[in-house]
């Protein structure tokens, strides 16, 4: 069980060995970053898309431990109402917004080496201990996902983490998600299939704040803009 | 018992019947932006207070306003901005003369914006440094070595405007002009603001954006030098793809009413042409709106009462 999203070309033994160290994180996104093309989800198309990995990684920077990605309550001035989350993945962070001016933000981790979309989303369903289903294209370059083809039940191991925000645009899955992590050292950094990331206990928290219907915004930085 | 429900059921529909009645005869088409949204209730609650005419709140594109201008069924578009309605003005002020425009303005100004730390801790003051590959890129977050920057709606016509600017002053070669949706452009900078981040920006007033942060509008070189012919300029999507210039000078909105009130509701008209609204007034409506969230109809009436002594002279 030691293969999902994001480690699928390291081994346990080596993911306990890099946990906790920014520098030696990087070093593995290179490993991870040269043997396997990422990929993004294109909302237009509806469809995962390939694209080359030189871009991987030249922003990962921030190590989980930084006290700027611990959850913590900021000054935050918006139009936006109380309720709603925005995402900025260039810094990685969330906000969720609170009453007078101030929000909840939370540390997380985005897109290998690219996002490719921005915009307003909503959550369309919530799960927990989520069932992670690895995509076709996924399984064809790493057949050792194949086992995984009718979904990977929720569990310490499963990439997903603890909980799982789903993330609809106009009524349909754009199958991005809010989701915790089985690597909390990877939050900070540009690691993961197009998905947003969380520790679990920062998910776990969100989740049970946030309902179906919440509006998500994407910012137009960072990840958020390479579609190659 | 049921006699007096039935009178109490006939006189309410006398007193709904009476009112739409008198209220057809002074419609205030109603845009779909909040600054409009707030100065059409403000002008409602003017006219019903001081020379006591019932007033009705219409909601309506611009087109359509114009067209019940034009035919009698609206009387006011509380917001006509400049030159981004040209083809409106032309056809419906100049050419019909079925729509007049009160002299008095909000000037609108338009042009590229940065958060107060961008100019303090990141020294950029002007267009002309964004044009700096090295100050440019302060602003790259996708790694091409290019910084970013929102330019607007696509399907605003002052989007042309800022994209024209940007290859007549050179900074298209530094800076990836990105379209895209207001909302997502404005927690940007909500997010810029929070943590201190370097941010450029397209920007209008009068805008709530002003009132929530500390924003700094560029230094641009003279205007002048920068005349050519592109489409039109202005905040709000207006549509018309008139030749004017790349300025972004002599933005504007005005009243505008039915031509016809002049002999029919003289004092209206009157009152229409006074009303002097300004940027720094129209920019507080819209954070009341927008921020605050307000109800029009509530703020509007705390904004006449706070704002008699203007009123007074209005209506003089």
């Amino acid at each position: 069980m030691r293969f999902n999203l994001d480690q699928k070309h390291g081994s346990t033994t080596m993911r306990k060995f890099l946990a906790g160290s920014a520098s030696f994180a990087l070093a593995f996104l290179v490993l991870i970053g040269a043997a396997a093309a990422a990929q993004f989800f294109d909302p237009n198309t509806r469809k995962w898309v390939e694209y080359d990995s030189s871009r991987a990684n030249a922003a990962a920077r921030s190590p989980a431990e930084d006290p700027r990605f611990r959850r913590q309550v900021v000054e935050f001035r918006t139009a936006e109402l109380p309720g709603t989350i925005i995402i900025d993945s260039d810094a990685k962070f969330l906000y969720l917004v609170e009453p007078d001016f101030k929000a909840i933000r939370y540390g997380i981790g985005v897109g290998r080496d690219g996002f490719g979309w921005s915009g307003i989303v909503e959550i369309g369903r919530k799960a927990e201990w989520p069932t992670w289903t690895p995509p076709a294209e996924m399984i064809a370059r790493d057949p050792k996902l194949a086992k995984f083809a009718n979904g990977m039940p929720g569990g310490l191991e499963n990439p997903l983490g603890a909980r799982a925000l789903y993330l609809y645009q106009e009524s349909r899955d754009t199958i991005y998600r809010i989701h915790g992590t089985n690597e909390p050292w990877s939050i900070g950094l540009n690691i993961s299939s197009g998905c947003i990331r969380l520790k679990n206990e920062d998910i776990e928290d969100l989740y049970e704040r946030v309902g179906i219907g919440t509006k998500v915004i994407v910012i137009m930085q960072g990840p958020a803009l390479i579609k190659t | 018992m049921r006699a007096l429900r039935l009178i109490a059921v006939f006189l309410t529909f006398m007193v709904i019947g009476t009112h739409n009645v008198q209220a057809a005869d002074m419609v205030i088409g109603v845009p779909d932006w909040p600054s409009a949204r707030a100065t059409a209730n403000i002008i409602k609650v003017i006219i019903e207070d001081r020379l006591s005419l019932p007033v009705e709140l219409r909601e309506a594109d611009n087109q359509k306003i114009f067209e019940g201008m034009d035919a009698g069924t609206i009387q006011l578009h509380p917001e006509v901005w400049l030159p981004n309605q040209n083809e409106l003005y032309q056809d419906y002020v100049e050419a019909k003369r079925s729509v007049s425009l009160s002299p008095l303005s909000v000037d609108a100004s338009q042009g590229i914006c940065a958060t107060r730390a961008t100019v303090e801790i990141h020294g950029i003051k002007s267009i002309q440094d964004l044009t700096d590959p090295e100050k440019a890129k302060i602003f790259d977050t996708d790694f091409n070595g290019k910084g970013e920057m929102w330019i607007g709606q696509s399907d605003w016509a002052s989007t042309q405007v800022v994209i024209s600017r940007a290859r007549l002053f050179g900074y298209d070669r530094t800076m990836t002009l990105l379209q895209g949706g207001e909302p997502l452009a404005l927690a940007a900078i909500d997010v810029a603001v929070s943590i201190g981040k370097p941010l450029v920006f397209y920007c209008y007033t009068p805008h709530h954006v002003f009132a929530l942060h500390d924003i700094v509008r560029l230094g641009e070189p003279d205007q002048d030098q920068s005349t050519f012919a592109v489409a039109s300029g202005g905040g709000k999507s207006g549509g018309s793809e008139n030749a004017a210039s790349a300025t972004f000078g002599n933005a504007r909105f005005h009243i505008a009413y039915a031509a016809s009130l002049a002999d029919s509701m003289p004092q209206v008209a009157k009152l229409l042409r006074q009303i002097r609204f300004d940027t720094d007034m129209v920019t507080g409506m819209t954070y009341a709106l927008v921020v605050e969230r307000q109800d029009p109809a509530f703020f509007a009436k705390q904004w006449v009462e706070t704002h008699s002594d203007e009123i007074d002279r209005w209506v003089r």
